[in-house]
């Protein structure tokens, strides 16, 4: 990649509705996760780290080495361990920012827990494409929060009540008997996903199904320390929703991936706003020992010059932190598993 | 055939078969332009012989379609080579299960071979007098199978290695068994299979395909009385497997 698609063509969006103001989304979310808090606190109430698949872990730090990456951890790294590449999931065709992002973290997070966590459990699926994938359906997801925002038309939801949907509603398997689509996770067909999003009447079709898979925890992040217990220690990725726009800012003069690609480092652009949920996928230091965070977009692969991702410093994070609301990826109850 | 250019049957020990019968006698590798004129052989001066002994299987002459597979502890797999009808030789050392296919195969059809030594470089001259005939040599102690290891299922493998044995049941069913969990193990820690789920719907098509007799009803229901009883991750369930596989292989 040698350029830069986030700004030159702009893709959706999605955090909030429409017709509000920035500190109208921050005040519907903050009340969307007063209520959740209240009502649930054990699912906003972080759970004990667990011990690590030392093997796994070490293949991981492996790839990521390979990528000039000295330390930490980013998630998009045990795909590749697993599946020898990573997610190449295609970019999100609507508002849908909420979902297309969090279903690419349940998605990571789920490997996460089965192979790198031992969890006695299996993944929703075997693929990265296709029906039998290892992410969930994204319009299920996005239906939920909705649902529970009573929002009925238009695009869009907030990062609270979403993560709030998959605990409530669960998250549905793309391979569910029944379930209709262009494309998996997510569709293309734009008017497939707004029906979706829309109406409870596809999603009240695989409810039953989707209750078996549930979200069981969450956590709201507030700053840079306890995004790094959560992230680097728990491997639990966090969805992030802001007004926060970003732009490249410089080639990293040393960093290069694997293949020979340099690095680049990301700013936030001041001169526009993306009202946009996306996730934070890595707390990394860099090969000049510097911390990065590791930001992956839902905008397709040729989004950011390094491909579906885009890095910033730290102390950028440390400022959007003050800026954004930020919900982890916990733990998802899977696929009971039965060895015989 | 090359390396049987010429065999000298320095050791011979045979383990009774009906007609079928297996030995390790040795050979002669590395010979060129070699040819016989009397009981003298000539060979060519570019000539490297080596001396090495070979596992020997010899079936029955009217068996037919007759083939010859060899497995060790490790379940390493060697495919005896043919060398004269029906006459089939191992040549690399190692203790090793024999496993005779074919119709009409008289005998066992499963053996036990101990292919000894390195390969013994030979001089060539000065051709030494022949000396007197040595005594034979004592036949080699087959060794023993290693203990199945201890685990951490109860020591699942020891137990089903004990009911193996009580059931008295065919080591080339056993092989085969255990080959099946081998296999769905290792394919998990490839990642080749990733769900535990897609790994048990495996075994089961592959245990079906064996067909075994009803007598493994008995394996399988430790199996899974065992497994039933355990919630594992998929990182244990690959041991798991692996051990059932030793304790089958036995």
């Amino acid at each position: 990649m040698t350029t830069d698609n986030s700004t030159s063509m702009l893709k959706p969006t999605g955090w909030g509705e429409e017709y509000q103001n920035v500190a109208e989304k921050f005040a519907t979310e903050q009340k969307h996760f007063q209520m959740i808090a209240e009502s649930d606190p054990d699912f906003v109430t972080r759970r004990a780290a667990r011990k690590e698949n030392v093997e796994m872990v070490k293949s991981v730090k492996d790839l990521m080495v390979a990528d000039g990456i000295v330390s930490g951890f980013s998630a998009r790294y045990v795909e590749k361990v697993i599946f020898g590449k990573h997610f190449d999931f295609k970019e999100q065709r609507i508002g849908s920012c909420i979902s297309s992002g969090g279903l690419r973290m349940m998605a990571r997070r789920s490997l996460i827990e089965v192979f790198m966590l031992n969890d006695p459990e299996d993944i929703l699926g075997t693929s990265i494409v296709g029906v039998d994938n290892i992410a969930p359906f994204g319009p299920y997801s996005y239906r939920a929060g909705r649902r529970l925002a009573n929002m009925n038309s238009g695009d869009g939801s907030y990062c609270s009540i979403h993560v709030k949907g998959a605990n409530q509603f669960g998250i549905l398997p793309c391979s569910t008997k029944g379930l209709i689509s262009d494309d998996f996770p997510e569709p293309q067909d734009m008017a497939l996903y707004r029906k979706w999003g829309n109406t409870n009447s596809l999603m009240d079709q695989f409810s039953n199904i989707g209750k078996l898979y549930k979200l069981l925890e969450t956590e709201l992040i507030k700053d840079v320390d306890q995004a790094k217990i959560v992230l680097v220690e728990q491997k639990k990725p966090f969805m992030i929703c802001s007004m926060w726009a970003f732009k490249p800012d410089y080639q990293h003069p040393t960093w290069k991936l694997a293949d020979g690609t340099p690095v680049w480092i990301y700013k936030r652009d001041t001169a526009t706003s993306w009202a946009h949920n996306m996730s934070v996928d890595g707390i990394i230091t860099g090969p000049d020992n510097k911390e990065y965070v590791l930001i992956e977009n839902s905008w397709g692969m040729n989004a950011h010059k390094n491909g579906p991702y885009f890095i910033i410093p730290i102390n950028t994070y440390d400022t959007w932190c003050k800026n954004s609301e930020q919900q982890s990826i916990g733990e998802i109850d899977l696929v009971n598993i039965s060895s015989v | 055939m090359r390396f049987l250019s010429i065999a000298i049957l320095l050791y011979f020990s045979t383990f009774c078969l009906a007609e079928t019968t297996t030995s390790t006698p040795y050979v002669i590798t590395g010979l060129t332009s070699q040819y016989q004129l009397g009981e003298l052989t000539f060979v060519g001066q570019d000539s490297k012989p080596v001396l090495k002994q070979v596992g020997l299987i010899e079936v029955n002459k009217d068996a037919t379609n007759v083939s010859v597979v060899a497995f060790n502890s490790k379940f390493d797999i060697v495919v005896a080579t043919l060398v004269a009808p029906n006459t089939f030789v191992i040549d690399q050392p190692g203790s090793w299960i024999i496993v005779i296919r074919g119709e009409k195969v008289e005998g066992l059809g499963l053996s036990k071979l101990v292919i000894g030594t390195p390969d013994v470089p030979t001089p060539i001259p000065p051709t030494p007098p022949d000396p007197p005939n040595p005594p034979d040599p004592p036949t080699p102690p087959t060794p023993p199978n290693p203990p199945i290891p201890t685990d951490d299922f109860d020591n699942l493998g020891q137990r089903l290695d004990k009911l193996a044995d009580s059931l008295n049941l065919l080591l080339e069913e056993r092989l085969k068994f255990s080959e099946i969990y081998y296999n769905i193990s290792k394919k998990m820690k490839e990642f080749k299979v990733l769900k535990v789920s897609d790994a048990v719907k495996q075994l089961t098509s592959d245990r079906d395909a064996l067909n075994l007799p009803s007598v493994w009803n008995n394996i399988n229901k430790m199996i899974y009385d065992d497994g039933g009883q355990r919630v594992m991750s998929r990182e244990e369930v690959i041991i798991w497997y692996n051990v059932i596989a030793d304790g089958i292989k036995g």
